[in-house]
């Protein structure tokens, strides 16, 4: 019996930002199910008392000084030419309603 | 092989441009069978390569690294080339920068071939999730490499480069080298900067390298590691490494018990029969949580992959999808660009963290993530390593396990405890059952990354 339904799928997606296709609404709430019923055996472990591991990080992280970078400026260049789409020196977007 | 290598290049018996031109032959020769590399830099690894002779020439001095090839997997960025992670998303992408290991090899004088296949933004266990095609194990080419470096350890397998980097977030270096019968060191977490290298799970993934040799594998840590200032994960760590010559080290029964192919386990055997004579001692250990080590692995990992993978939107970089508006764009870029298992790992990550299943599953997992770095902690008090083998059955044919994502992740069951306590791990090869590769992992405590390398080293030798 799944825990997971078309329903769920779609939502899903919807949140991910990411279009499903028939094919794929049809596959995965099995695929995902599978997974979903072997993560659920984490509910069988001896938790007690065991905080949550937050973060691996060290304790003494610096924050850089607050100055301009040279380095940085170097590279706009090269990060402008990975635009998909650009107008003068500007990102080009599609707008963001309408439409369809 | 880099201290010969080095020896022969000083002692001018070879050149920097034959070397390479030796590996980019071989290269030439194979790699249309086995696809290990997506991309080669021919013209590149030659200038540089002339560039050494021209220092040699001159008589100055050489740096170990100084010369010798290497291959990165596709994940790592070098500035002006292309870095696709494997996905059609960043087919075309051009890197803006170096990571920094790359900077870091650049200084050192290695020379860079190329960029090696793996599977998709490095989620899966074979590389047959790269969208450009699979690798094909060099031992046997109807079988898979491993994964996620596929690349990365085929192409040292066969003699394309003598050293080569990858990435381990849940056992992407460790598996592929014990599938490919290669060395494949993850070191701890926070020991190599992650900065340029395409992230996946935030608080697992660590590069790391391939070789011949532990002592190899050893010499392109010591050149890559170190305390990076654009990675706040990163640290700089100050090891004492003793000298001693007898090691202890801790096999988990029960957790070996869990459908580990009787062949494996009688390889690892072999080799403990081998080492107990040479300075090597076995104890018993238990890692009462192993068992939920995978389970709290695949609710962490979708959950961080799905916050990293929302930058892919077509926005600034990479295949942006034709839309009537932004948001639509998003979603016809995504689906577009991404393939099977990315979006099933982006949807389970939505699922565990959203309202309602966050305690259920987020929250418990790094709670069981506690308990499983307590465990290994726990028995590094009497033991000096750990031994795991680097996978529950021997390199598959390809297409076994594609049709059950379940499958191919239980593949995953004794190396992902291992990111999850953040430990370094080094496959090393122990021989082979049927012709087939055979791995067999060693775990180190937690920033003991030269001990562990040390104690490796020594049980390479004792196996020999």
């Amino acid at each position: 019996m799944g825990m997971i339904t078309p329903e769920d799928v779609k939502r899903l997606f919807e949140l991910a930002k990411i279009e499903v296709t028939e094919e794929e609404l049809a596959r995965f709430p099995k695929e995902i199910d599978a997974i979903l019923e072997y993560i659920r055996k984490l509910q069988s472990a001896p938790l007690g008392e065991v905080s949550p591991t937050i973060s691996f990080a060290p304790e003494d992280r610096a924050l850089r000084v607050d100055a301009n970078s040279v380095e940085n400026a170097k590279r706009t260049d090269a990060l402008r030419d990975a635009f998909p789409e650009s107008f003068e020196h500007y990102l080009k977007v599609k707008k963001v309603f309408g439409g369809e | 092989m880099i201290h010969d290598l080095h020896k022969k290049l000083i002692s001018k018996e070879l050149s920097a441009r034959e070397l390479t031109d030796s590996h980019l032959g071989t290269i030439a020769g194979k790699d249309l069978a086995i696809h290990a590399f997506l991309e080669v830099y021919e013209d590149d690894a030659r200038r540089h390569a002339d560039r050494i002779d021209a220092k040699i020439a001159k008589g100055e001095s050489l740096g170990v690294l100084e010369g010798i090839p290497i291959a990165l997997k596709d994940n790592i960025l070098v500035e002006g080339k292309r870095t696709t992670a494997a996905s059609k998303i960043l087919e075309k992408y051009i890197a803006s920068y170096d990571a920094s290991v790359v900077s870091k090899l650049k200084t050192a004088g290695a020379i860079i071939l190329g960029k090696t296949n793996l599977d998709e933004f490095a989620m899966g266990g074979s590389t047959e999730n790269s969208a450009f095609g699979p690798t094909k194990n060099p031992h046997d080419l109807e079988r898979v490499p491993g994964g996620s470096s596929g690349g990365s350890a085929a192409a040292v397998a066969a003699g394309m480069a003598p050293v080569a980097l990858g990435s381990d977030t849940g056992g992407s270096i460790r598996q592929p080298a014990g599938f490919c019968g290669v060395v494949g060191f993850k070191p701890s977490y926070g020991r190599v900067s992650r900065s340029g290298l395409i992230a996946m799970a935030s608080s697992f993934d660590q590069i790391g390298p391939f070789a011949t040799s532990v002592e190899d594998a050893e010499i392109v840590f010591r050149a890559i590691e170190g305390k990076d200032s654009l990675d706040q994960t990163s640290t700089d760590i100050k090891e004492e490494v003793s000298d001693k010559k007898e090691f202890v080290i801790g096999v988990p029964e029960d957790f070996l018990k869990a459908g580990l192919d009787t062949r494996i386990r009688g390889a690892m055997e072999e080799a403990f029969k081998k080492a107990g004579s040479k300075g090597f001692r076995f104890e018993p250990i238990a890692l009462p949580n192993a068992e939920y080590a995978l389970a709290c692995y695949y609710i962490i990992v979708p959950a961080e992959v799905s916050s990293n993978l929302s930058r892919f939107d077509g926005v600034r970089y990479g295949v942006r999808g034709d839309a009537a508006n932004l948001f639509e764009g998003y979603k016809k870029t995504r689906a577009a660009g991404l393939g099977s298992e990315v979006k099933r790992r982006i949807a389970l990550g939505a699922y565990v963290l959203s309202h309602g299943y966050y305690d259920a599953f987020y929250l418990t997992a790094q709670k069981v993530r506690t308990l499983v770095t307590g465990d290994f902690e726990k028995a590094f008090e009497k033991v000096d390593a750990i031994a795991l083998p680097s996978s529950p059955a021997l390199p598959f044919k390809f297409g076994e396990k594609l049709n059950d994502p379940l499958a191919m992740y239980l593949e995953d069951i004794y190396t992902v405890p291992v990111n999850l306590a953040g430990l370094p791990g080094i496959t090393l090869p122990i021989g082979k059952v049927e012709n087939l590769p055979v791995g067999m992992q060693l775990i180190g405590k937690r920033f003991a990354d030269y001990a562990l390398l040390r104690t490796a080293g020594a049980f390479e030798e004792a196996i020999a």
